[in-house]
């Protein structure tokens, strides 16, 4: 029989029978930053005269609640923790790359399918929450049932692609970035790694605003839907 | 690019944990306290808009009030006015009258004091002339101008009514004693017994009376006679007297 460690990828760690990849370890450090710092910021929350440290988070968690609340008005506050989670933890996963030592975890297929695989389900969830499994499901053969397979495969390539974008993004600037540090020498890809946090911002804020759209179209349909019901009757 | 799916249940499993950490631990607590901020910041403001409304309505009921007082003020200036003109009135009216009542007592006391003046003026005058024409008297006195004197007094007699006659007869009757004939020069004989008798036959005296005759040159010329309470006087010293005396009290 042999030996399952000489399959792991280097970082990787075997926990039981299942082998513990360096994306999910990377992933697990920054929940675990995440979690302590938002347990020391709430210790110091302050109703009057804050600091400029919860300043800036309360301005952050306002500038995504104003950009979630301008889509979805009605169903901003139920939205807001998945798209701000996926905006915070794509910024930082994609950022963490920057870090010696450390690879981002979306240049790991895994994570970015897990993630548009979540974005798929949200959909389906809120737009079942919104207004219920059968109303949800009847959309899919509205105007016609013969649009029903193009519904699927739009679903499904829509999903695809918001997975291998951001995994084809974070994978070829880390690539471009060891590519030109090994032919041009240690300080010329600083201008590469300067692109590399914008790339890494603009890829957390397009995953996250598609998540957003996708949900907003999932409830928003039916609810036009629902509205057009109410008329016809 | 392989697909792990440990790690694709895995991430899954990790980015739920890492929406329910945030949201209970980021999330809910910052817009609780946006909230609660926003909330105070409302009742802030609120309490300030009220505070405004109710500082704009004290201004008005202060302008108000102050429109109200302004014109109690006015009243009672033109009040006040009113009353000081008439104040002033009553007091310029009493000044006056005040004034007029010292002038008439200045010109009543000024004519008082002119006629004063003027009785002691004429006073003095009359006495000047009293003691001139006595004077003058005394030296052109002459027992002749007695016995004149003494004929025009029986003359005078002569024209008495009956009552002076009769009240004359009267006191004369009460005190029928003595008739005493004062003069100025000593009598003779027979102008004492024409005396004498011009008196008995006009005022029908009685022969019991007695005669008494003594002489006082005071009286410069003439006779003095005393009928009881009755005096007959028939001198110029008795004239003077009466003339300069009844001369001032005519005044």
């Amino acid at each position: 029989m042999p030996d399952e460690r000489n399959f792991l990828e280097p970082g990787a760690i075997l926990i039981g029978p299942f082998g513990v990849s360096e994306t999910v370890i990377t992933t697990w450090g920054i929940m675990l930053v995440l979690w302590l710092l938002c347990l020391v910021f709430i210790r110091r929350l302050k109703l009057e005269q804050p600091g400029p440290v919860q300043t800036a988070v309360e301005y952050l968690i306002l500038a995504i609640e104003r950009a979630v609340t301008d889509i979805l008005p009605q169903q901003g506050r139920q939205v807001l923790p998945f798209i701000a989670t996926l905006w915070l933890f794509l910024a930082i996963a994609n950022l963490s790359g920057l870090v010696p030592g450390l690879s981002a975890p979306t240049r790991d297929l895994s994570t970015t399918s897990a993630l548009a695989a979540l974005v798929f389900l949200s959909v389906h969830w809120f737009g079942i929450r919104s207004q219920g499994l059968r109303h949800y499901l009847a959309h899919y053969v509205r105007p016609s049932p013969i649009l029903l397979p193009f519904h699927i495969i739009g679903e499904i390539t829509r999903t695809l692609a918001l997975a291998i974008r951001l995994f084809g993004n974070m994978m070829s600037l880390e690539m471009a970035a060891l590519l030109v540090l090994l032919v041009a020498g240690f300080l010329v890809p600083v201008p590469i790694l300067m692109l590399h946090v914008v790339e890494a911002l603009v890829q957390a804020y397009l995953f996250g605003m598609l998540a957003l759209i996708y949900v907003a179209s999932g409830i928003q349909s039916q609810q036009t839907e629902s509205l057009q019901e109410k008329r016809n009757v | 690019m392989e697909l792990d799916w440990t790690s694709f249940l895995l991430e899954i499993i990790n980015f739920l944990v890492l929406v329910w950490i945030l949201k209970h631990f980021l999330y809910r607590p910052v817009l609780d306290m946006v909230d609660q901020r926003r909330r105070a910041v409302d009742k802030v403001r609120a309490d300030a808009e009220q505070i405004q409304t109710e500082a704009v309505d004290l201004r008005k009921r202060y302008e108000e009030r102050l429109q109200s007082w302004e014109q109690e003020k006015t009243a009672a200036r033109a009040k006040l006015r009113t009353d000081l003109d008439q104040e002033r009135q009553r007091l310029a009216l009493a000044q006056q009258q005040s004034l007029q009542a010292e002038r008439e007592k200045f010109e009543v006391l000024l004519q008082r004091e002119a006629r004063n003046n003027r009785r002691q003026v004429e006073r003095e005058a009359l006495d000047l002339g009293g003691r001139i024409s006595r004077r003058l008297l005394a030296r052109l006195s002459s027992p002749e101008l007695e016995q004149r004197l003494i004929r025009l007094l029986v003359e005078d007699l002569g024209r008495l009514t009956k009552e002076r006659i009769a009240e004359m007869r009267a006191a004369c009757k009460l005190d029928r004693s003595t008739v005493q004939v004062t003069s100025a020069f000593p009598l003779d004989q027979p102008a004492a017994d024409a005396l004498r008798e011009g008196l008995i036959a006009a005022l029908d005296l009685s022969q019991d009376c007695r005669w008494r005759f003594q002489q006082d040159p005071s009286l410069i010329a003439g006779v003095r006679v005393a009928l009881g309470s009755w005096i007959l006087r028939a001198n110029l010293q008795d004239e003077l007297q009466y003339f300069f005396t009844e001369g001032a009290n005519a005044d």
